[in-house]
């Protein structure tokens, strides 16, 4: 197989794209991605579809799917280290829903995704832990999951406010996509939380990224909270972008030469709302590019 | 895929408890000998004094932002056992994510459903446990998960069990009481309190169907308490020594498991 930096050159040009989950379009107030799409494309370019197989796709991602749409599969109920969660029957599913959706690549927190053995109730979602150790059995699962899809599988950097371990989030990712000589997927305001939680400045750690291999970025809002007195960042996804996610998201446009896509994550808000979010978004990124 | 090594699976263990049981979290941050110990399949596994620095190292704060984590397992598992809960009350089931059952699942794959179901028939006594071991028996058979290896085992979604007489229909009338939303009903505080019951055995199968809904069978001693054995793989000996202990006449062994296999009640796992 050619390096992932050759097989990179044949992944799709998606431009900014939203996001959704099985529900998430038919509650109140929120994002319709085929409206924004009709009345702008450039916003809705992609649609990145959140998928737990035992729920299955809601009927606007299968509707968007036949349409030819391009979208992309991100997973939400993979633990990426832990073999047993690869079994038959769950790949044969996520390959029937790759059959629907007909996605660009596989993309996903890499994380702890639930507790114990996959099952009803169990979801959750925790970084993973940040030790070189933890490093290969990532990368094991990622390369598990090309194989067994045929896609490009994109780690992505997932949220929190307890990070465990010595190394950099970025330094673990770094070494993930190199070990499965994968792509990844950055979350601006998830590695924000990361920054703020380690009590380090937006940028620090991206000097040594690898930012050839970065793919994606998801951009989203946060809401500053407070904990018994230790000040956290809630990923609500809603209107607001941190000054830091933007200032991430400005340096890895910048410098992210196999960029394909961006994702503006805030799909429980009505258009109006966001709006400007897809407009700061789309003039950074062709900022950057020039 | 080679799976993590055994301290990073232990850390894993921790992070969960930490975000879910702040009590435990503030006994092992003052590093109680007992709770350094991590019950993982494959074996318990020490904290180190470097993994406890490591911990020491994260505010202990940052694990439960997340306020409503705990309320949301708690949730699922009143949905799931509803009648259960109604008996005994929310604050029993939410004791349960404080208990080393609870670490137990965490550390060896399990279910949260149906590791309550084992440890809250514990805490119950009378009809009380009866009807807590029907609603968990009916959740196993909803999920019909089998351990792996080979041998005799149970289909999945079948699931035998032994109760007194009348505990069915009391389960089903204490269903019923509480209408279609039991989390409402809990959060409402509605209690029940079963009849009393039978002092006669019945032995059941619990199947789930193909629709997704279940049926209830009345089947011999012998043969229920075969499907209660298999629900791990067993030897073909074994099964024997089992049905005599079940007083399974020695020559009926043979035909018993026969029909067993041929109505696909127990399956050859390879």
């Amino acid at each position: 197989m050619p390096s992932f930096l050759t097989r990179v050159q044949a992944l799709p040009h998606l431009g900014l794209g939203v996001s959704t989950e099985y529900g998430a379009t038919d509650r109140a107030h929120a994002l319709d991605p085929v409206a924004l799409r009709q009345e702008q494309p450039e916003y809705a370019a992609f649609l990145e579809v959140g998928v737990e197989v035992s729920v299955g796709l809601d009927t606007h991602a299968i509707r968007w799917a036949e349409r030819g749409w391009p979208t992309t599969y991100h997973f939400l109920d993979v633990n990426l280290d832990d073999p047993a969660d690869f079994s038959p029957t769950w790949l044969e599913q996520v390959r029937q829903l790759r059959d629907v959706l007909k996605p660009a690549w596989m993309c996903g927190d890499a994380g702890l995704w639930h507790l114990g053995r996959r099952d009803r109730g169990h979801m959750l979602l925790l970084p993973p832990v940040l030790l070189p150790e933890a490093v290969q059995p990532m990368a094991d699962g990622i390369a598990a999951l090309r194989d067994a899809t045929g896609l490009e599988v994109l780690p992505e950097n997932p949220p929190g406010a307890a990070f465990l371990g010595t190394m950099h989030l970025l330094d673990f990712f770094g070494q993930v996509a190199e070990a499965a000589d994968t792509g990844v997927l950055i979350d601006c305001a998830h590695l924000a939380m990361f920054q703020r939680a380690r009590g380090l400045s937006p940028l620090a750690g991206l000097d040594g990224f690898p930012v050839d291999r970065l793919v994606e970025l998801h951009i989203a809002g946060g809401t500053v909270r407070d904990h018994a007195g230790l000040s956290w960042v809630d990923d609500d996804h809603g209107g607001d972008v941190l000054p830091e996610t933007w200032e991430i998201a400005e340096y890895l446009t910048a410098r992210a030469t196999n960029l394909k896509a961006v994702v503006i994550e805030c799909e429980r808000n009505p258009i109006d709302v966001v709006r400007p979010l897809f407009g700061a978004a789309a003039a950074r990124w062709a900022r950057a590019q020039t | 895929m080679t799976g993590l090594p055994i301290h990073i699976r232990a850390l894993q263990v921790v992070m969960l408890r930490l975000s879910i049981d702040p009590a435990w979290g503030t006994r092992l941050y003052a590093g109680q000998p007992s709770e350094r110990v991590i019950d993982l399949s494959g074996g318990p596994y020490t904290l180190t004094d470097a993994d406890l620095e490591l911990i020491r190292a994260v505010d202990r704060r940052a694990w439960t932002t997340d306020r409503y984590r705990r309320a949301r397992l708690v949730q699922s598992v009143v949905q799931e056992y509803s009648v259960t809960t109604a008996m005994m009350g929310v604050p029993v089931v939410d004791r349960f994510f404080g208990t080393a059952a609870f670490a137990h699942v965490l550390g060896h794959r399990g279910s949260m459903a149906e590791g309550f179901g084992d440890w809250v028939v514990t805490q119950a006594s009378g009809g009380q446990r009866d009807i807590a071991r029907l609603e968990s028996t009916v959740c196993r058979a909803r999920r019909g998960e089998r351990p792996p290896g080979t041998g005799y085992v149970t289909r999945p979604g079948c699931e035998g069990v032994a109760l007194p007489e009348g505990t069915l229909a009391a389960w089903q009338e204490g269903t019923a009481t509480l209408g279609g939303n039991p989390v409402a009903a809990a959060a409402e505080g509605r209690r029940w309190t079963p009849p009393p019951l039978g002092k006669a055995i019945e032995h059941l199968l619990i199947e789930r169907q193909a629709s997704g809904g279940l049926g209830v069978h009345v089947l011999s001693a012998g043969v229920v308490g075969l499907l209660e054995f298999c629900r791990r793989p067993r030897s073909r000996s074994a099964l024997n020594r089992q049905a005599r202990r079940l007083r399974i006449g020695k020559k009926e062994v043979g035909k018993v498991l026969r029909r067993m296999l041929s109505e696909d009640m127990l399956i050859e796992q390879a």
